[in-house]
């Protein structure tokens, strides 16, 4: 069965952290699931959701996940 | 408006204090902080005046929200003429001081002239005098502000080190110890005056129009916005948090713009810096405590915030928090900006790494890194040279196309060519290279607005120009993204009347207005809108933005697109009829 971890940041950590490791969240074997999907799936206000990378590299909300990946989700931020 | 109707002014020549009338038509149209303060700079400067000569002023302005319970509203607004490159200068200082000269009965202090002899500025409610600084002169910050404090039981301090007497360019104001005023040398133009430090003690209030009003616009802020996912990420992590998300996305500037992403930058990103916390900290009136007070090794700092961790760390080759903190904590009390600071040791880095000119400084390398701050804050041995900036280097030595500035002003830490539209306000920022006079990184490369078109950036660019303006002029904390709705819902009752949002868009977008015509006043013109040869022909190495540029041709097509929108001609000059609409002309 494939899965990827999810490392939220910031106020976001607390859709995700399991005993203080990323998240592991299974992916379904019969379709194909984008970042998006997967963060409705676990309920994470869109709105409140920046940049997303996926190993480490920004990727869009519509990215389809792959077994393995390791994906950071940011918050909105502002300023700088 | 939320003010006292009295503006301190200060004589340094002379030794002459009068106090004055707050301007209230031009609080009417600028509101405060950095449009009030631009406008009195405006309305009072020469043109063509040296900013290190006695006919410069700097002026110490509040807000309209300053002393109340309004949100994220505790910061002083500097204004003058910066030193760095001829060009209108605001910036500002956190911490609890603007409430203090409120307290003490001030919407403004002025400062003009210069001192015979070093001087600070003691103001303790109504008696305000000018006191012997001899024995200060020559300290570091931290002695200044805890000798002062000593001094003067309760007062708040906003004091210059070395590079500040020395007069270096890019010499900045600091405050409790840790916030800084620190873009575009305000620490030299009190240096030129032999103003070592202000102290102010004040026990009045502030009172509004409707004071039930405010609590309960202040109260539904704090409730339904400030204190929500859109804005805690600065209380729980703080700028450092944007070390991975630029590295991530390709703009994390690395060893002086050359690579957008950097292989040490974990040791720089925000689980590092939790690691080494040791408290929060937080301004006068703050929901948020953005604040992260940290100490490693040697140094406690209240940072370092991202631009510190991305100028003087990433951009230096510099993989070691432990050595950043250091640079911050020396840059902090001997008075020095540190982006600027890091961005020159990095355009000399790589200048001595090409064989153009030696400059005993190499990418990675702490020790010779580690003491560029005081050599340059104290005009010594090559801290002489270094001292004079990107640009003046680039001019003697050569090695223009990789000279991050803008009129002068030296990069932040955003880079362009991943984030074109930040090109273009890093272009066209009235103070020169600066991330505070919009911020377009939020919605390209950290969102979802495509970063590699010009398609709609123009507008975006001016928008958020518009927006940052106005809410300087209010002072409201740039890590509080709040509407246009909710600055007004909070003014309506300071003020007493109907603020309305599209009104306060329209004197953000005077207020950048202004900023423009004092520009062009000194010589500044289209030409100046311009970026560094390498954002144009250089692609990036390595990295998600591997070999990005900004074509130059699609730049030049941008800024038109960008002045039409202004209402500005080819030249980047406001038309007759724009000036007229926003009360300029």
């Amino acid at each position: 069965m494939g899965f990827v971890e999810i490392d939220f940041r910031g106020p976001l950590v607390r859709y995700g952290k399991e005993d203080g490791m990323p998240l592991r969240y299974k992916l379904p074997v019969d379709k194909e699931v984008t970042v998006q999907e997967m963060l409705n799936d676990l309920a994470v206000p869109l709105r409140h959701v920046g940049l997303v990378s996926v190993n480490g590299l920004k990727a869009g909300r519509s990215s389809l996940l792959r077994e393995g990946d390791s994906i950071t989700v940011f918050p909105v931020v502002a300023g700088g | 408006m939320g003010y006292k109707n009295t503006v301190l002014r200060v004589n340094l020549s002379t030794g002459k204090v009068t106090k004055e009338g707050l301007d209230q038509e031009w609080a009417g149209l600028f509101y405060g902080g950095k449009g009030l303060g631009m406008k009195y700079l405006y309305e009072e400067l020469q043109p063509g005046i040296d900013p290190l000569s006695a006919d410069n002023k700097i002026f110490l302005v509040t807000g309209p929200f300053t002393g109340t319970i309004a949100p994220c509203s505790g910061k002083l607004s500097v204004a003058t003429k910066s030193p760095a490159n001829g060009a209108v200068l605001d910036c500002s200082v956190g911490g609890n001081i603007a409430g203090e000269i409120k307290y003490a009965g001030y919407d403004m202090v002025v400062l003009e002239g210069r001192a015979e002899k070093p001087v600070y500025l003691l103001i303790q409610d109504d008696l305000v005098s000018l006191e012997d600084a001899t024995g200060l002169w020559g300290k570091g910050t931290r002695d200044t502000e805890l000798g002062l404090v000593e001094r003067h039981s309760g007062g708040k301090v906003l004091s210059i080190g070395p590079a500040g007497e020395n007069m270096v360019p890019f010499a900045c104001l600091t405050s409790e110890l840790y916030r800084q005023a620190g873009r575009g040398g305000a620490g030299a133009v009190f240096g030129s005056k032999n103003l070592k430090a202000v102290v102010v003690r004040g026990t009045g209030g502030v009172s509004v129009q409707d004071m039930p009003g405010l609590l309960k616009a202040a109260k539904k802020a704090f409730k339904e916005d400030l204190l929500t996912d859109t804005n805690l990420w600065a209380y729980t992590d703080g700028t450092p948090m944007l070390v991975e998300m630029s590295n991530n996305a390709g703009i994390l500037p690395t060893r002086n713009f050359q690579q957008g992403s950097f292989e040490g930058f974990s040791t720089l990103a925000s689980p590092a810096m939790q690691e080494a916390r040791a408290g929060k900290k937080a301004c006068l009136s703050c929901g948020l405590g953005c604040g992260n007070y940290t100490v490693k090794g040697a140094g406690r700092v209240e940072g370092p915030e991202y631009e510190t961790l991305a100028i003087g760390g990433s951009n230096c080759g510099i993989a070691d928090l432990e050595a950043v903190v250091k640079f911050n904590a020396l840059c902090d009390d001997l008075g020095l900006d540190t982006i600027s600071t890091g961005s020159v040791m990095a355009f000399a880095m790589e200048m001595t790494e090409k064989g153009i000119k030696d400059f005993g400084l190499r990418f990675g390398d702490v020790a010779a890194y580690l003491e560029v701050p005081e050599l340059v804050a104290g005009g010594k041995g090559k801290g002489a040279e270094l001292a004079r900036g990107v640009r003046a280097l680039a001019a003697s030595y050569g090695g223009s196309h990789f000279a991050m500035q803008v009129k002068g002003l030296e990069f932040p830490g955003y880079e362009p060519r991943g984030s074109w539209g930040m090109g273009l306000a890093y272009a066209t920022a009235p103070r020169g290279a600066c991330h505070m006079s919009a911020w377009p990184v939020a919605e390209e490369a950290y969102g979802e607005r495509d970063p590699f078109t010009i398609e709609g950036k123009a507008g975006l660019v001016a928008d958020l120009q518009h927006y940052n303006a106005l809410k300087f002029s209010l002072i409201l904390c740039d890590f509080w993204a709040l509407s246009f709705d909710t600055m007004a819902e909070l003014l309506s009752p300071v003020a007493g009347r109907e603020v309305t949002p599209a009104e306060l868009e329209l004197a953000g977008e005077r207020i950048f207005n202004l900023a423009r015509l004092f520009n062009m006043r000194e010589g500044f013109g289209a030409g100046d809108d311009i970026l560094p040869e390498r954002i144009f022909s250089q692609g990036i190495e390595g990295g998600p933005t591997d070999g990005k540029i900004l074509p130059r041709e699609e730049f030049n097509r941008m800024l038109q697109e960008y002045y039409s929108i202004r209402g500005w001609n080819h030249n980047g000059q406001p038309e007759k009829d724009k000036l007229s609409l926003l009360n300029l002309a």
